[in-house]
């Protein structure tokens, strides 16, 4: 049974500032640019705040803005981003790495397995997310060519994921 | 099949370099509706039919004297989307009524004082170029912003024998901004929402009497307010006066009234609001506006500081400083004194009785759509200074573009004219010329460095930093090529800084801050990213709220 009543503004803030970095970063991670995120978050919290108001616990109110969020996401295409058989996987990796505080102990973990990179890897981090650097330029001044630049994210990214578990399970 | 680990690390990496997520409470309680204090108003979806309410209300309503036209059917069922002609009453501004009639397209454009009937018909739209203010039939009173367009959506009415019981008018707003004022509600709606509009109970009587009351519980606020600071006045004078001489004196006149109360109201700081002189600002700010503009000009034509005009915009800058005590005591957010001074509803106050001191006083129609955008930006201001960054500078950042946006918006609802006294010509060239821009608060957190050249930039700037951090010689070598490097944009180059940029006022030209902030952000984030310190080092780094902007020689 959930509680009914009408929503003032100190609900929406609350509700909003404990919920908007996770669904902001969901989509993110679903492949939402930040200006289509920042619309689609801004649309999950409407739908639910023009509802009749419920009080859910937080992890129901975190799932269902992600649903709703996702729902938006994947209506601003003709054809799905994605298989809907992935769903299951998109969810158990967004929740493995998300964790109880939208992902913020595995962002805090990813920078700490950023400052041990070194070489080109870190290089190539830098110049890819930093200085938002295309990847030909960042082969030109890796002295690789744009696979090279590809494969050498790919495997930079992997060898952070695999570090950032690592640091979970320790 | 996406690798959906690969994507979260992607994700996650471009969050640590800058793509964070912003603070969307203030943009969320935007879309709502107008913020309001307690329960928020809704904008409810059109209806399909009149409702049980109006229907048990129906015997005692009579409209039909305000509908000047024929309705198409007069059956005893509430019907939709008939034609019926509402009477437009043009208070202010231009109105232009867009008609389609028998498959043509009518155009007619009111002027203020005029009256015109209009067919609600779903389609039919108003348009409005400029700000206007008109009273819709029945309805209400809209007041919407340039370049406005309304589309009829919707027009429901129940009769009751013979005559109109009740109605309701739907309305889009395609595009701008209206206000509404009506018995039962009133608010503010945007670009993509719909507004429904009930007539009262009473019909229009009782409607223009809900503007009339409005008008009067204003009124009596401000007479409140006013007959407060005369008693306080009184206090004070009864307080200072030198004792009364022997031989009786002839009374000076009194005085005529003096309006110093805000127009613009916030009961969280009612009592600032009280204690600021209004007028004296508002009339302080209107002389200082052309002089600072002038005082530019001459020091571009004869390369000195006219001393005499900058004595008469020293004195007149005493007045406001006076203001000061009570604003840094009004706990207002905002980045030290000048924070608060350019806080949306200080802003708001300022403009109004500087309009007032120009002979422009704003109307009633845009100290409406003002007060919201003050409610607005109020909230903003709050959401910025209140927001998780990594540096402190980011929030600086932030709180100068919702101020400038403030400012923007609040010129947008202004007539030529009334823009003219907001931003004198020849305001928006300097840092400091303007007294309703951001630079007002930044100015004091800006440190202006003469160099040659990114490496002559960064040995000032690493020199400083490694002095306040109290980093050692390595540390601060690092520091200066970090600096080197990120801060050779050709952006922060290209334009040599000139006479009045180095000169004693340290005017710099519009846009040079904002540009040496974002580059200075990605600086201090390489450094806490590579540059080893303590604990208390990366604390004193991250708290900074110096901003370095190169002067090129």
């Amino acid at each position: 049974m959930h509680a009914v009543r009408s929503i003032t503004e100190a609900d929406v803030t609350r509700l909003v500032q404990q919920h908007q970095a996770e669904v902001w970063r969901y989509l993110r991670f679903l492949g939402a640019s930040a200006e289509l995120a920042d619309d689609l978050t801004q649309e999950a919290f409407l739908q639910l705040l023009r509802a009749p108001f419920e009080e859910r616990t937080p992890a129901a109110t975190a799932a269902w803005l992600r649903t709703v969020a996702r729902n938006a996401y994947v209506k601003a295409f003709r054809r799905p981003p994605f298989e809907l058989a992935e769903l299951d996987e998109i969810e158990a990796v967004w929740t493995g790495f998300a964790g109880a505080d939208a992902g913020q102990q595995a962002l805090d973990r990813l920078r700490l397995c950023l400052e041990r990179l070194d070489g080109r890897a870190r290089d190539a981090v830098r110049l890819c997310y930093e200085e938002r650097r295309s990847r030909r330029e960042i082969g030109d001044r890796l002295g690789i060519g744009d696979d090279g630049v590809k494969s050498l994210l790919r495997r930079t990214r992997a060898v952070l994921r695999a570090c950032v578990e690592r640091a979970e399970g320790a | 099949m996406t690798d959906w680990g690969d994507r979260w690390v992607d994700g996650a990496l471009q969050e640590l370099h800058g793509s964070r997520p912003p603070d969307l409470s203030a943009r969320v309680l935007l879309a709502l509706g107008e913020p309001a204090r307690g329960t928020l108003p809704k904008l409810e979806p059109p209806r399909r039919t009149v409702g049980l309410r109006w229907a048990l209300a129906s015997a005692a309503l009579v409209l039909v004297s305000v509908l000047t036209g024929a309705l198409l059917s007069r059956s005893g069922a509430p019907v939709a989307e008939r034609v019926v002609q509402v009477d437009l009453t043009v208070h202010t501004g231009s109105l232009e009524c867009v008609e389609v009639e028998q498959g043509a397209v009518r155009r007619s454009q009111s002027a203020a004082g005029s009256r015109v009937s209009f067919a609600a018909r779903a389609g039919n739209r108003l348009l409005t170029a400029a700000p206007c203010r008109f009273q819709v039939g029945p309805y209400g009173e809209l007041a919407t912003g340039p370049a406005t367009e309304l589309e009829v959506r919707q027009m429901s009415v129940s009769w009751q024998q013979g005559v109109v019981a009740a109605s309701s008018l739907t309305i889009a707003v395609v595009a701008g901004v209206v206000t509404w004022h009506s018995l039962q509600q009133s608010g503010t709606a945007r670009a993509g929402e719909t507004v429904q509009l009930d007539a009262g109970p009473r019909g229009e009587q009782a409607v223009a009497s809900a503007a009339e009351i409005e008008r009067l519980r204003q009124r009596v606020q401000q007479l409140e307010q006013q007959n407060q600071d005369l008693q306080l006045q009184a206090t004070r004078t009864a307080a200072e006066a030198p004792p009364l001489a022997a031989a009786a004196v002839e009374p000076e006149p009194a005085p005529a009234p003096v309006q110093t109360a805000a127009v613009f109201a916030d009961e969280r700081y009612a009592d600032l609001l009280a204690k600021l002189d209004w007028r004296t600002m508002g009339e302080v700010t209107h002389e200082m506006g052309p002089m600072l503009v002038d005082l530019v000009q001459r020091m571009q034509e004869t390369g000195e500081l006219p001393m005499d005009l900058a004595a008469k915009v020293g004195a007149l800058n005493m007045k406001l400083v006076q203001q000061v005590p009570a604003l840094m005591e009004s706990g207002l957010p905002g980045s030290g004194p000048n924070g608060a001074y350019t806080h949306p509803l200080v802003s708001a106050n300022i403009l109004a009785t500087t309009l007032d001191a120009a002979g422009l006083a704003m109307d009633q129609g845009q100290r409406d759509r003002i007060a919201g955008l003050v409610r607005q930006f109020s909230i903003e201001t709050q959401a910025a200074m209140d927001s998780v960054q990594e540096f402190d500078l980011q929030k600086l950042g932030l709180e100068a573009e919702t101020k400038d946006r403030f400012y923007r918006e609040v010129s947008s609802l202004l007539t030529p004219e009334q823009q003219r006294v907001m931003f004198p010509d020849g305001a928006d060239r300097y840092d400091g010329a303007s007294l309703f821009h951001s630079s007002l608060f930044t100015r004091q957190f800006v440190d202006g460095v003469s160099a040659a050249n990114p490496a002559e930039f960064a040995r000032s700037v690493a020199g400083d930093v490694g002095e306040h951090l109290g980093l050692d010689d390595q540390a601060s070598s690092q520091v200066r090529a970090i600096v080197e490097r990120l801060g050779a944009a050709p952006e922060l180059w290209q334009d040599r800084a000139d006479e009045i940029e180095r000169g004693q006022l340290h005017m710099l030209k519009r846009g040079r801050v904002d540009v040496a902030l974002r580059h200075q952000v990605a600086i201090l984030q390489e450094i806490v990213r590579t540059v080893p310190m303590s604990a208390a080092q990366k604390k004193k780094l991250l708290s900074m709220k110096r901003i370095f902007v190169p002067l090129p020689k």
